[in-house]
């Protein structure tokens, strides 16, 4: 197998329990999002997007929808010979099996598979954010810098630096000081979870720390703090794009909504960058007579018979008549049966909601329907 | 059902169409949005569980290959059968109307002798608007003995009419090849009729919505067809699937004070303005202060602000400027061609 100089790990075990009923049958990258995609759609866009044609995926948690969603990565075009994505499940030897404990160990179970492609370097990508990002650029920073670790940073508000791991650096941007959630943080350089390690470095570094028993085999707290104390050259890619960690409910429905402002902070529709998805083959959508669409995005496979205003209707979703969908997510196979009033509400995919249904109001909190009323 | 294969007749075209079929052949010609009329055949062959299937292409071949490519969209890229892109005759060239040209069979006759594991044939045309499984037509082939089992549809009427589609042992096939000169101008289903009598030739009757295209009438009837919810949902939404080509564009934007009404709209679109009656394409932009009503809009097609456009068919990549005024008969839509600005 001929040698590459980046593969990446795509870091998808997560249960995501802050989204709630949305993670209760699947795991938080196989959320949808934005009605035709899920999570995972734009870090493995954006490996493809980047000229990274190699991605381990590592699944833990409730892997059954996720694995069916990535099928052999066709539909990000990643289905390549010498390369593609690889799903990577907790396995067990001739010494038993275990669960991976922690991000670093989930990648320290995975070195046989790594060193087949006896890479360079690797990246290391969570597979919850959203965001468009050419990693390409952060690897070419990489090696101008001859650094072992480059740590993917964006500023952040002084105010909010404490909820972040925060990197402090120096001139050069290279990194002298890593906090997690410190309290009275000296910088507002927060780490986004993405790294490009030389290979040798963290292969090394991995090792060591699943000798460490008092390890909680975490690439924050216990890998980046090490490699920083024996004095490795970490640095700092600055990022200034969009990006956002969709872990709670009150993120993933803003960041959505944020899709149907006018110039909207994230692009899906531009061409450059373009955010792939496992497309089912659904048909054009079917708009009735008596339709009333208001700022609104509709997938394919939907039928709008009723009202829809500053919305997300989801691929194979139906509005039937007589119902007004308001502030809402209304995610894929949802059935709203007639005369529904739904408000500033996430309905989960393929929820049938039966006719004269109200949920929701407009000054309250987001409501979540996660199963069939 | 391992011991049929498919052959879809894909070199004719059709007349009448104007600017539509100028570059392209009537089987690649867009329909519904996402579909182009070639999806229904294929379809049908691989929802009948037949997985080889020969494709026999138009001389102007590109738009048809462009959008079958490897078949993997139809489950048709495999090692074992799949999808043969055949190659048909020169016989009149891209205005040829003979659906079911010997010659084409003739000219692939290795594709059929080939088959050795199969021992049937499901033939049909490749510009049928309809979803429907072969299954129990085969079966009732096999059961009945007949040389030939042609298929038959009723039409709005009742009347049964030949579904341009039909079952064959392969040995016929082969009997056909060996005893016909290469340079025959046969047509292969007048020579079946005419070879086996009543005798030999069964009928199957579908009894699903059909609609072949083969005048523009035909292509805007099958566009308002596809507005009935009840058809719409009977032709995509049935137990089988219909498969294309997948664009993954992103979903389409509905912005404030757009007004749609009984419209049918892939995902990709941007709408601002008024779509009634209208059957769009994917990346379709209809900008504030326009107005469609009964349009058939290709991909790409950009309706600028102020423009009023009725009963009309805009291929790929039409754009009508402001204040334009666009108005063809209910009967007789106006075309406008491909890549034009007006």
């Amino acid at each position: 197998m001929s040698r590459k100089n980046c593969i990446a790990m795509l870091l998808a075990g997560g249960q995501g329990t802050r989204l709630g009923a949305l993670t209760d049958r699947i795991a938080k990258p196989a959320v949808s999002f934005g009605g035709k995609y899920r999570i995972i759609d734009f870090s493995l866009s954006n490996c493809i997007n980047s000229g990274i044609d190699t991605v381990g995926i590592l699944v833990q948690y409730r892997p059954a929808t996720l694995n069916r969603y990535l099928g052999n990565g066709q539909a990000w075009d990643l289905d390549v010979v010498g390369g593609g994505v690889h799903v990577l499940s907790p396995y067990a030897t001739q010494k038993g099996g275990s669960w991976y404990e922690g991000t670093a160990d989930a990648i320290y179970h995975n070195i046989n598979f790594i060193d087949r492609y006896e890479p360079e370097n690797v990246l290391i990508l969570s597979g919850d954010h959203i965001y468009k990002m050419d990693y390409s650029k952060m690897l070419e920073a990489h090696e101008k810098n001859k650094a072992d670790l480059t740590v993917s940073v964006m500023e952040v508000p002084w105010e909010e630096a404490s909820r972040f791991g925060i990197m402090t650096l120096d001139e050069n941007d290279r990194i002298v000081k890593f906090s997690e959630k410190p309290k009275d943080p000296d910088s507002n350089m927060a780490s986004m979870g993405i790294y490009i390690f030389s290979w040798d470095v963290l292969r090394k570094a991995l090792k060591e720390d699943n000798q460490d028993e008092t390890s909680e085999k975490d690439f924050g707290k216990n890998i980046i703090p090490k490699l920083l104390e024996a004095g490795k050259r970490l640095f700092a890619y600055h990022f200034d794009g969009y990006w956002k960690d969709v872990g709670t409910i009150d993120s993933y429905y803003s960041s959505q909504m944020e899709l149907l402002e006018k110039d909207a902070p994230l692009n899906i529709f531009e061409r450059s960058m373009h955010i792939f998805s496992n497309s089912n083959n659904s048909p054009s959508s079917f708009i009735g007579e008596d339709a009333h669409l208001k700022n609104s995005l509709v997938c394919n496979g939907c039928g709008v018979f009723g009202s829809l205003e500053h919305s997300i209707l989801g691929v194979d979703a139906i509005v039937h008549d007589g119902s007004v969908i308001k502030d809402s997510i209304i995610l894929p196979g949802a059935d709203i049966g007639r005369n529904c009033r739904i408000t500033k509400a996430i309905v989960n995919e393929n929820v049938v909601i039966p006719d004269g249904t109200v949920i929701g109001s407009e000054d309250g909190e987001i409501t979540v329907v996660g199963k069939s009323l | 059902m391992n011991n049929v294969f498919g052959i879809v007749f894909a070199n004719y075209n059709a007349t009448g169409f104007g600017e539509l079929l100028h570059r392209r052949t009537i089987a690649s010609l867009p329909f519904a949005g996402r579909y182009r009329l070639i999806d229904f055949a294929l379809s049908n062959m691989v929802n009948s569980g037949i997985g080889t299937v020969g494709l026999i292409m138009p001389t102007n071949y590109r738009s048809l290959i462009d959008h079958v490519g490897s078949g993997k969209e139809w489950n048709l890229s495999k090692k074992i059968g799949g999808l043969f892109i055949l190659p048909g005759t020169v016989f009149s060239g891209s205005s040829n109307t003979q659906k079911f040209m010997l010659s084409d069979l003739l000219v692939n006759h290795r594709y059929i002798e080939r088959r050795a594991d199969d021992t049937y044939a499901v033939i049909s045309s490749a510009s049928n608007v309809c979803s429907l499984d072969y299954t129990e037509m085969i079966e009732q082939h096999i059961e009945s003995g007949k040389t030939v089992t042609f298929a038959y549809f009723r039409d709005e009427n009742g009347a049964e009419k030949p579904l341009d589609c039909f079952v064959v042992s392969r040995a016929t096939l082969l009997g056909i090849i060996e005893s016909y000169p290469k340079s025959s101008h046969l047509d292969l289903v007048e020579l079946l009729e005419r070879e086996y009598g009543a005798d030999s030739t069964g009928r199957y009757v579908f009894d699903a919505y059909v609609r072949p295209i083969e005048t523009i009438e035909d292509y805007i009837k099958a566009n308002q067809d596809l507005l009935d919810p009840q058809l719409h949902k009977q032709l995509f939404r049935g137990d089988r699937a219909v498969f294309t080509k997948v664009q993954d564009e992103a979903p389409t934007i509905y912005n404030d004070g757009c007004e749609v009404k009984n419209s049918l709209i892939p995902a990709g679109c941007n709408i601002s303005g008024k779509v009634e009656n209208c059957v769009l394409a994917r990346s379709v932009v209809v900008e504030e202060g326009a107005s469609l009503k009964n349009c058939i809009v290709f991909q790409h097609g950009t309706i600028k602000r102020g423009t009023v456009v009725e009963n009309a068919i805009l291929d790929k990549y039409v754009t009508i400027s402001s204040s334009v005024r666009l108005c063809g008969g209910t009967e007789r839509p106006l075309i406008i061609g491909k890549n034009l600005t007006l």
